[in-house]
């Protein structure tokens, strides 16, 4: 197949326009982002005995903690779920946006000699950052839904997770986007102040506990419910349990809430990482 | 008629010397802020004149009102001292950095080659290592499997081409890195001192591709070394950078020479003090004068000795050797090799001695420079071994093929005479 002759005339002027997004050029370079992720997933297990059961492990190990301590100990209910299933899915959910997150707060840091010997868009690392995320969630997704199937059968539960299961794939989208907005934002601050890279770190544990990860919203007191609900990713996780398991309300007005925020943050990243990628091999 | 592939107009880069900001973000926060309500910056130094000059002080320009225009398939050299703004240019030319003032166009695919191997994974394998490199250049995966077995047997490594490679060495990483840039689809190459790595032979090869991609495949390079014969042999045009500035642009030879001519040697060397001789000043210039220690093949290397006698020597020669970079002495000369001064110049008195080495002498590459004075046998007054390096620049005389490089620290003139004999 031939392909079509594209000009490659460019221009570099010393102009910073606020907002610069090439998607055009993103397309071109789209074979480098499958080769990131290819790269990140690939070498992720190398040189491990247990390989990509490192994938399921974890989330594993953090579930039986939690259903240990947050039910046996804390007694907090999980609304008619079974525990196990309960943390697993808010686990997985809650890793995959903290992934994105921290994988992408360093790109600037982390990719600087690369950075600062060969120009591609730089926007394809924190995309790559989704999508290499995305295969380790879905290999723990299908050990969620084996367990699901496993509950079905011998425990004689009843889940609707038809009726809200095609919302499925645009919560996790923004999940990823949001991970990466914040992502984008301190990596571009980054650059300049180091001191954030410790505050993120602690920040996003602490936040995951403002975040219904390990408890449902019905147990949280009315009072502070709305300072929960304040958190774009409350609401989605909320959404990712419900449209796995069915057994938690939520008014949709925090969904669109969450998705107009998360968009408006992606935004931000976006401006952000723009303004920051053309100069920052000079600061950083 | 040539169109034009980049056209460089008014192109400036600032930088800034030392800090950057305050360093931590409740510093400038503090500042931004107070610069907001009009209140004095806790985090400023007193003097708010003086902190304006040393702002300014504190700014350099890399890169100053470069205009540049290059035809489509030139290969352009580019040289100039450490900080001279080469590899600032090329940065804003390769997108990595933007410029504080001026634009570029550029008319084609670019790709730069600022290092080899950039993104290689160790744990990846050399084939897997070609795809991802091939793509951060710029290439898709599809034109990556087109060439994959050219750019395999270009390296040379095709018995290691599936094990991860951080079993390789580092020359033979060196070796995939530049294959993989040598099978670039680019039209635009920008090169920095990337054949400054691996052994002498792929250092070859790689020169001879490089003058394979500008000459058959009517690539445009622009070539940033601080090897000048490289950027002799490859390049017919050339720019010499200096403090940011283009200092000199023309053909390569004459530029080159503007930059060895330039570059000025202030050496203090400290003679030892003795009851004979006292030494002044020793240097090195060429037929017109003018001190350096970088030379062409054809122009003389005069070695100027200025002293004083304190006393009166009849026996006292000055000498000077030369010696290889392993430190191996070639040869020997001194004014008066029997060590008997000509009678009028054995008196008290202040001398200059000139040896003039011959050109077309030396080969292509370094050598250095060692001074003695000494009575034979008897006493030495003066003996520093490496004084300078000399390094010797390209042969005028153009051997039958680029890729021949004679070996051997000499390359003299030879006269050669041969005759055809009629036998009856």
């Amino acid at each position: 197949m031939k392909k079509p002759i594209t000009n490659y005339s460019h221009k570099i002027t010393a102009e910073k326009k606020w907002f610069d997004l090439n998607l055009r050029e993103i397309w071109n370079y789209r074979d480098l982002l499958w080769l990131f992720v290819k790269r990140d997933v690939t070498t992720f297990y190398k040189q491990t005995i247990l390989g990509p059961l490192w994938f399921l492990l974890q989330p594993l190990i953090t579930t039986i903690v939690f259903s240990f301590i947050f039910n046996k100990i804390a007694k907090i209910p999980t609304d008619q779920t079974p525990p196990f299933l309960f943390y697993m899915s808010g686990i997985i959910a809650w890793n995959y946006f903290s992934d994105c997150l921290m994988s992408t707060s360093n790109t600037f840091t982390s990719n600087a000699y690369i950075f600062s010997k060969v120009y591609f868009p730089r926007l394809i690392i924190p995309f790559s950052q989704i999508i290499s995320n995305l295969v380790k969630m879905f290999v723990q997704l299908s050990l969620f839904f084996c367990l699901l199937i496993y509950y079905q059968v011998y425990e004689d539960q009843v889940f609707f997770i038809y009726r809200n299961i095609i919302l499925l794939p645009i919560i996790i989208i923004q999940m990823g986007l949001l991970g990466v907005a914040i992502g984008m934002i301190v990596s571009s601050l980054t650059t300049k102040y180091r001191d954030l890279r410790f505050l993120v770190s602690f920040s996003v544990q602490l936040l995951m506990y403002a975040t219904p990860v390990a408890y449902p919203l019905s147990a949280v007191p009315e009072k502070y419910k709305i300072f929960v609900l304040y958190n774009p990713m409350t609401s989605i996780i909320v959404s990712f349990r419900n449209s796995l398991l069915g057994k938690e309300n939520l008014d949709p007005i925090f969904f669109y809430y969450s998705f107009l925020s998360i968009s408006l943050l992606f935004l931000v990243g976006l401006i952000f990482f723009n303004r920051v990628e053309k100069t920052f091999i000079d600061t950083v | 008629m040539k169109r034009i592939a980049i056209d460089i107009k008014n192109l400036s880069k600032q930088y800034f010397l030392g800090k950057i900001s305050s360093g931590t973000l409740a510093r400038d926060v503090t500042s931004i802020w107070s610069r907001l309500i009009k209140k004095t910056d806790p985090n400023s130094i007193i003097n708010y004149e003086k902190i304006n000059i040393s702002q300014k002080e504190n700014r350099i320009w890399a890169i100053k009102d470069i205009n540049l225009k290059i035809m489509k398939g030139d290969i352009i050299g580019v040289i100039g001292k450490n900080g001279a703004g080469k590899s600032t240019l090329l940065k804003i030319l390769s997108k990595i950095t933007s410029p504080t003032k001026g634009e570029v166009e550029i008319h084609g695919k670019v790709a730069s080659l600022l290092e080899v191997g950039t993104g290689f994974h160790p744990e990846l394998t050399g084939k897997e290592n070609i795809f991802l490199n091939g793509a951060i250049l710029g290439m898709s995966t599809s034109n990556i499997k087109e060439k994959l077995n050219e750019i395999i047997h270009f390296s040379g490594i095709d018995n290691y081409i599936d094990t991860p490679i951080k079993r390789y060495s580092s020359g033979m990483k060196v070796r995939l890195g530049f294959s993989i840039a040598a099978h670039l689809d680019a039209d635009i190459l920008f090169v920095d001192e990337v054949l400054a790595v691996g052994d002498a032979e792929f250092r070859q090869k790689a020169l001879f591709k490089m003058n394979d991609l500008s000459e058959n495949q009517k690539k445009t390079i622009i070539f940033v070394s601080h090897n000048l014969n490289a950027v002799l042999n490859l390049t017919r045009q050339c720019i010499y950078l200096k403090d940011g500035k283009i200092s000199m642009q023309g053909k390569t030879k004459d530029v080159v020479q503007k930059y060895l001519n330039n570059q000025e040697i202030i050496k203090k060397v400290d003679f030892p003090k003795n009851k004979v001789i006292s030494f002044e000043d020793i240097y090195l210039t060429n037929e017109d004068n003018i001190r350096k220690t970088s030379f062409f093949y054809d122009e003389n290397i005069i070695i100027h000795y200025k002293y004083r006698l304190l006393k009166r020597s009849p026996k006292l020669r000055v000498a000077f050797n030369i010696s290889d970079t392993f430190g191996t002495i070639l040869f020997n000369s001194a004014d008066f090799p029997d060590g008997n001064r000509l009678e009028k110049n054995i008196e008290v008195g202040n001398y200059i001695s000139n040896a003039i080495i011959p050109k077309r002498f030396f080969n292509e590459g370094k050598l250095y420079l060692g001074v003695t004075s000494d009575i034979p046998f008897v006493k030495t007054y003066l003996d520093i071994k490496k004084i300078f390096s000399i390094s010797i620049n390209f042969k005028t005389v153009k051997t039958a093929d680029l890729k021949e490089k004679f070996e051997g620290p000499l390359f003299p003139e030879i006269i050669w005479e041969t005759y055809k004999i009629e036998r009856k």
